[in-house]
């Protein structure tokens, strides 16, 4: 099978898209409510993966048709790759870190 | 015969053409489980605290994409490495398969965990604010 081309190809990135609106619905309408910031914390993260799945598509499209060196197009998707990771698994901790302290540090219920 | 049978025996013809190395998924692999590790301790302390399930299911996700990470992106390196034409032309494949799993596993486990924490959430300011 074709690298770049292909039905499984757009399947699989049809999927990979799915998956993650699903990540930014839940958060937005079941996290969000109990805590602002980690629920848009949670969808910022889901959706910087969007962004960054749809470029590596796009990469990928343009060195099917040959419109980018493949060796520039792949230094330039490495380059991306890195930072994006990082920062959503870095908004993802951070996100929790704020679920956390809202669930340890919440005030004892008034007695009586 | 005798030539069959040394033909046989003999090395077989092994690819040579080997593509460059692609030091730069090496280094993004290792920037995931990094910053994914870190994701495991934060689980396994701060979130622990709060809910034990959570806790629980968000490390399972953590450590699942560290495992994911090191078959695609060193996987993909030792085979661009191997010159096995016949592996190429099937891991690509595999490789995305695995991605898939590791894309759905992870945000699965980051959902539900976080899911959870925020029923403690409400279920504690529900309470609270029952008894106040």
């Amino acid at each position: 099978m074709d690298d770049f081309g292909g039905v499984a190809v757009w399947l699989f990135f049809l999927l990979r898209l799915a998956v993650l609106f699903g990540v930014i619905a839940a958060s937005i309408a079941l996290v969000r409510r109990a805590n602002a910031r980690a629920g848009i914390t949670l969808a910022a993260a889901a959706g910087l993966q969007v962004l960054w799945s749809c470029c590596n598509r796009v990469v990928g499209v343009a060195m099917m048709q040959e419109l980018v060196d493949p060796r520039t197009a792949s230094t330039a998707a490495t380059c991306v790759d890195l930072p994006a990771r990082i920062v959503t698994t870095g908004l993802v901790v951070a996100a929790f870190v704020a679920l956390s302290r809202a669930v340890t540090n919440r005030e004892p219920p008034p007695v009586g | 015969m005798l030539r069959s049978i040394a033909l046989w025996f003999a090395p077989k013809p092994r690819y040579v053409a080997r593509m460059p190395p692609d030091f730069g998924a090496v280094g993004s692999g290792c920037g995931t489980i990094l910053i994914n590790l870190g994701l495991l301790v934060v689980a396994l302390t701060m979130v622990r605290k709060a809910n034990a399930t959570a806790s629980y299911v968000l490390a399972a996700g953590a450590g699942f994409r560290v495992l994911a990470t090191c078959c695609v992106d060193f996987g993909g390196f030792g085979l661009r490495r191997s010159g096995n034409y016949e592996l190429m032309e099937v891991m690509p494949s595999v490789f995305r398969i695995v991605a898939f799993l590791d894309l759905t596993v992870f945000w699965g486990a980051v959902v539900f965990a976080a899911v959870t924490l925020a029923r403690t959430i409400s279920a504690a300011a529900v309470s609270g604010g029952s008894r106040g």
